[in-house]
């Protein structure tokens, strides 16, 4: 349906810039213009940035969080001596730590599951990073567990197969409340939400 | 109460706008003008749901992408609130220019009750028409409802993927399972509740047309019996080589069935054809009776009465516009301008292929 005649590269260069979460042809289109614009030096550099990143960055073999490619890598987080190893807070992606991280009150260790439980999209137990969060456990030290998993049917799901899995370890293991947004006006919840707000209401003692 | 309706390549309606002053009115014209999509159409707004087709792309006009309906809705407390939809490759609401993305949000701005000629099979076919009707009332009765059965649906199918592998994986099935035992339970409570509810509107409608030893009941056999979560997980869990070699589920709430009971006779078997139809009639009254009863008074609601009207006795008659003329506001459709008295005041609009115009003479 395309209506511009595009040189082949340009058009390979678009198609691969769509690839991008919330990308769609007009603003790759922008974007293979705006690399087209660069000077070539700056086009060499972003391009080797790119490609080095399967050997520059690799997953943290304590929590799966990227990190720096080196003998033993650890993430920025398992390496700081400073945050309470007694802590684990588990997400399903890499991105969701620096969420966490803006709140700044986490002082904790992270282990990323790299997923969740979805049948539906043929991602299993044996495709998250479940074995390693066991051996962490396993090896001591470990209090708590926080499953900030999402809230809807495969988050749940996933968060419900953890906790059976640890229950027997000892470890206690909490999910993330849900419910009414900090400092977001009651009125304008929707209903589902009002409805988790409440069957999650804490009493004021 | 609609002051108006805007349709844009909605089936046989290419750019239409049609103004409405009236609590009743009155679509005429031959058949095939697109009377009915008139009634469709005000019927989407309400549930984001057709009651003809499940595939919104065969409202699309032919030979275009996408359509449009849109309406200002006049709410009770006064002020319009303008409703729109667009149906291209994906769905956009919007309420008052503003983006509404969860369907829950938009469905029951106001709330639509139709009345149609293939209502009679709600209580004469099989039990998915009957789950549809209570899914569709409840929808629009209670706002958690469909995220309820969303929920259950999407945990239904995982349940059903896992079940599919050689060897499944028993502890992801337990965690499904949960989930599916959770929203059984709650989809079951609200369906129960819903059905007593229409149960005895219903015997009330039909002591009142047919007299005081007219016995009417409607009879809700829920799947999972108990109330209990983890007595309904525990059943799943036993089931799972029976279900895996079904490849389905087979027990739960998207198995439901109910009856309706004349006399403590299941109609579907035992009931005459003019009984069947009353029953759906009755159905569709009692539903908009509850609906009308959230807000008090039939605030919010709107009867789309196709061709039902005009065939009742004076008894049906008197109680369905006893309850209709309850409602905000009404649309019915007649091949011919109708002479009952209960028109007398009601806005006629002429459908001819697509087009609407004022007819002559008419009360405006």
């Amino acid at each position: 349906m395309s209506n511009e005649k595009y040189p082949d590269a340009m058009n390979a260069l678009i198609e691969a810039l769509k690839s991008f979460p919330g990308v769609g042809k007009r603003s790759a289109e922008r974007m293979a213009f705006a690399i087209l614009k660069w000077p070539g030096e700056k086009r060499e550099a972003v391009g080797s940035l790119i490609s080095g990143l399967s050997n520059s960055v690799v997953s943290c073999v304590v929590c799966g969080n990227i990190a720096d490619a080196e003998a033993d890598a650890r993430c920025a987080y398992c390496a700081d001596p400073s945050r309470d190893a007694s802590i684990i807070c588990v997400v399903e992606e890499v991105a969701q730590i620096s969420g966490i991280e803006r709140g700044g009150f986490f002082r904790g260790l992270y282990h990323v599951l790299g997923g969740r439980l979805a049948p539906l999209e043929g991602k299993h137990a044996e495709d998250l990073n479940i074995e390693s969060l066991r051996a962490r456990i396993a090896d001591g030290g470990v209090l708590e567990v926080i499953l900030a998993l999402g809230q809807d049917v495969e988050g749940r799901a996933t968060a419900i197969y953890l906790a059976d899995l640890l229950k027997t370890t000892g470890v206690k293991v909490s999910r993330l409340a849900s419910g009414i947004p900090v400092g977001a006006d009651l009125s304008y919840a929707d209903s589902a939400t009002i409805a988790a707000a409440l069957n999650g209401r804490v009493p004021l003692d | 109460m609609l002051k108006n309706l805007q349709l844009l390549n909605y089936r046989n309606y290419v750019d239409e706008k049609i103004d409405f002053d009236s609590k009743t009115n009155v679509l005429t014209g031959t058949n095939g003008q697109g009377k009915t999509n008139i009634l469709e159409a005000v019927y989407f707004l309400s549930m984001l749901r057709s009651f003809r087709t499940a595939s919104p792309r065969e409202i699309r006009g032919i030979g275009s992408d996408f359509f449009h309906v849109s309406a200002f809705l006049n709410t009770s407390r006064g002020y319009d609130k303008l409703l729109e939809v667009d149906y291209a490759e994906t769905r956009r609401l919007r309420i008052d220019s503003s983006p509404v993305f969860k369907a829950s949000e938009f469905i029951g701005s106001f709330k639509a009750v139709a009345f149609l000629p293939s209502d009679l099979m709600i209580v004469t076919e099989g039990a998915a028409l009957r789950r549809r009707f209570v899914n569709m009332f409840l929808c629009s009765y209670d706002k958690i409802y469909l995220a309820d059965l969303n929920d259950y649906a999407n945990a239904l199918k995982s349940r059903n993927a896992l079940l599919k592998n050689q060897n499944p994986d028993t502890d992801a099935l337990t965690a499904f399972e949960r989930i599916l035992a959770e929203k059984a339970v709650a989809i079951t409570a609200k369906r129960a509740a819903v059905l007593k509810k229409i149960s005895e509107e219903m015997a009330r409608l039909f002591r009142e047309i047919k007299g005081g030893n007219a016995l009417f009941n409607i009879a809700y056999t829920p799947h999972p019996s108990t109330e209990n979560i983890e007595a309904h997980a525990a059943k799943l869990a036993a089931d799972r080589a029976k279900d895996a070699a079904r490849r389905s589920t087979s027990l739960g709430p998207h198995l439901d069935d109910c009856q309706f009971l004349l006399n403590d006779k299941p109609l579907r078997a035992f009931g005459s054809t003019g009984q069947c139809r009353l029953a759906a009639l009755c159905l569709k009254l009692a539903a908009l009776k509850l609906l009308g009863d959230i807000d008090g008074g039939g605030a919010g609601t709107v009867a789309l009465v196709d061709d039902v009207a005009g065939e009742l006795d004076s008894e049906t008659q008197d109680a369905f516009f006893g309850i209709v003329s309850q409602t905000e506001q009404s649309f019915f459709t007649f091949t011919a301008t109708p002479s009952d008295a209960y028109f007398a005041d009601a806005k006629i609009l002429e459908v001819k292929n697509g087009s609407i115009s004022n007819a002559a003479g008419a009360a405006i």
